[in-house]
């Protein structure tokens, strides 16, 4: 029996507010800084659980969880440095809207898809999870080898450019991200003898480097050239950002509702979240839109189908955490660890014995996502005027400090430092030459996992075990359709005719 | 056709190349993985397709950026090198050489001082007045050291002076 009274109660107790509004803060803050994840977040909130009671626990890592993700997108819009992960696919459509004076726009839409495609997020939650969660148990290791690589084909085919270079990029991203050991048999490769190796490459210090240091270097060498790099320092009211967002909302509702139910459907799935979903929902929002040349150039569809994507997910997290208390993404394997200190026991029964528990964490996640706008349109105002007005001379020394720093508080080693140095020397050459970074950073993200489901079909019976279910089937024809579609499309208009 | 068309710009091919020593590298390195004794090849499997499909892509990127300098050799395009101006790239590479530097000092001397000083010489290669340089180093340099070390306790080379 679910207790409503105590729910309300709680929500707007004082206690509830604070808990949620510092929190909320701390999230802003965490999101807007290169390098610092939602997952370090909630395991620095980890001890302040401990002292408080469960409910409150969940609602702090839940809020700083939701608004950490929406605030990586401030830095993404106004430096093109993806704040974590989960903004790195659209980065670069951000930071060109934000060329055409368009960047507090850019933010009101992902503002705007962010609220609404979490909102939908726990709409599903509340009431399609244990539906949810037994459609995800169906995915064996072939499902998601196959859908990996529907992921990996889809950012290939979202970047412009020649295919070589768009493969080259890809394929190198997915050898980077096999470096160190193994993940089925332990043995370690690609290492080169350098023991600093055998842990692998953390892909926050790449992404770090190849968004950030790549512009420190590409500013400097424009400096010299003389080549100035101005933005336009449009602003705009509270009502225009948040009739923007609508506005795009409405006419791209769409890309809206696919990029929802995408974040949903892959937050559901266990080790797949946020960054994942942004990609795959952005990539495919190209290869099925109708405006494929507004794509890199600052396309409000892009984004917020990416958005839509990244905040739907972290509800679609919690279906698997909470029915079998299978962790969907990294933030809710520290929350499985909380709930586990606080004597909660997640599991179908939840449902009933813990109602009120489950369904206050539904008003909190409402919440949380609704503090979103008006936090984010303060942010954005504040943040926007800061970012724009802001010359050369104190941006790049900061920017500079921050990926240094950023980097090293990944594992507070200077190996990553090193690391973030020499993918900003990659990025910066590949953007010259024109190969294009975003599929090797889908690579980088995606290798391990690639790897591990192929090796573990593999094992099962040699290549027919990728094609001997029909869910595997089904994603492998999907992967084929998304390949031809073009050529298919052409092929049908010229039988039409 | 326009003249820019018939240029030969070395840069991509020259990239293209180490691209391909990149893969050849990577290529040997998975190769030398151990099967660890399975046919089928066991943890080398994936590593060697990837590094192998790599190798190729790189291959036809040298075959395609190598068709410029056939065109030259033809006559058909004409030579234009890229030259490397010395005092375009030079500040590029010294502000390398400086992080570095810096990421190795930093490790001896602590965290702030050299933070305060790469913030400095970078505000002024973008041409800042020494004193808003300054002003501008010690926001970073004290302000990042606040936010890591004291409010989200990341424990911050001390070296020997202790911060």
């Amino acid at each position: 029996m679910v207790d409503w009274g105590f729910i309300f109660s709680y929500v707007i107790s004082a206690k509830a507010l604070i808990i949620m509004f510092i929190t909320a803060l701390y999230g802003l803050f965490i999101g807007a800084m290169p390098g610092l994840t939602a997952t370090m977040a909630a395991a620095l909130l980890v001890p302040f659980a401990f002292w408080l009671d469960p409910l409150s626990a969940l609602a702090m890592i839940i809020t700083m969880d939701v608004l950490a993700i929406w605030a990586g997108d401030i830095p993404a819009a106004f430096v093109r440095i993806p704040g974590t992960p989960a903004s790195a696919a659209y980065a670069d459509e951000m930071y060109e809207m934000t060329k055409r004076g368009k960047g507090q726009i850019a933010l009101a839409i992902s503002l705007m898809g962010s609220t609404l495609g979490g909102l939908i997020g726990v709409l599903v939650l509340a009431f399609f999870s244990p539906e949810l969660a037994k459609f995800a148990l169906n995915f064996s290791s072939a499902e998601f080898f196959w859908l990996v690589v529907f992921g990996l084909i889809n950012g290939v085919l979202a970047v412009r450019g020649s295919p070589a270079k768009r493969l080259f990029s890809l394929l190198l991203g997915i050898l980077i991200a096999l470096v160190g050991f193994d993940p089925v048999f332990f043995s370690s490769r690609l290492t080169f003898g350098r023991p600093e190796l055998l842990g692998g490459l953390n892909y926050i210090p790449i992404l770090i480097g190849v968004f950030g240091m790549s512009e420190v270097l590409k500013r400097t060498y424009y400096k010299v050239r003389g080549i100035t790099i101005e933005l336009p320092k449009t602003e705009y009211r509270f009502s225009e950002l948040v009739l923007n967002g609508l506005r795009y909302i409405k006419r791209f509702y769409n890309r809206f509702i696919s990029g929802s139910t995408i974040g949903v459907i892959i937050g559901a799935l266990p080790g797949a979240g946020a960054d994942i979903a942004a990609w795959l929902s952005y990539n495919l929002s190209y290869r099925f839109s109708r405006n494929k040349d507004s794509y890199g150039k600052g396309s409000e569809e892009g984004i917020l189908a990416a958005t839509s994507a990244n905040n739907a997910s972290l509800a679609g997290a919690w279906i698997p955490s909470l029915v079998f208390g299978i962790p969907g993404d990294s933030v809710t394997a520290i929350v499985l660890g909380v709930m586990m200190m606080k004597g909660i026991i997640p599991g179908p029964r939840i449902f009933i014995e813990q109602a009120t528990l489950v369904y206050s964490l539904f008003i909190i996640f409402t919440v949380a996502n609704l503090l979103i706008i008006p936090l984010g349109l303060l942010t954005i105002k504040f943040l926007g005027r800061v970012f724009l007005r802001t010359p050369d001379y104190v941006l790049v020394p900061m920017i500079l400090v921050f990926c240094v720093i950023g980097s090293y508080a990944i594992d507070y080693s200077f190996f990553s430092v090193l690391v973030m140095l020499v993918f900003g020397v990659m990025g910066f050459f590949m953007d010259r030459y024109g190969y294009p970074y975003a599929p090797m950073v889908l690579g980088v993200i995606l290798g391990k996992m690639l790897e591990t489901y192929f090796v573990m079909t593999y094992v099962k019976g040699g290549v027919a075990a990728f094609f001997n279910r029909p869910l595997s089937l089904a994603l492998f024809a999907l992967t084929l359709f998304v390949i031809f579609a073009p050529w298919i499309g052409r092929k049908v208009k010229l039988i039409k005719r | 056709m326009s003249s820019l068309e018939n240029e030969f710009k070395p840069g991509p091919l020259l990239f293209s190349l180490c691209a391909l020593a990149v893969s050849i590298m990577l290529l040997r390195e998975a190769l030398r993985v151990d099967d660890l004794g399975m046919s089928w090849g066991g943890p080398r499997l994936f590593p060697c397709i990837i590094s192998s499909l790599l190798f190729i892509t790189s291959v036809v990127l040298v075959l395609l950026e190598g068709k410029s300098l056939l065109r030259l050799y033809r006559g058909v395009a004409f030579k234009r090198l890229e030259r490397v101006k010395l005092k375009e790239i030079a500040p590029v590479a010294f502000l390398l050489v400086i992080i570095v530097l810096y990421v190795e000092i930093i490790k001896i001397v602590g965290y702030l001082i050299p933070t305060f000083m790469i913030s400095l010489y970078v505000s002024l290669l973008f041409k800042a007045r020494l004193l808003d340089a300054v002003m501008i180093s010690l926001i970073a340099s004290l302000g990042s050291m606040f936010l890591f070390k004291i409010v989200l306790a990341v424990p911050l080379p001390e070296g020997v002076i202790g911060w």
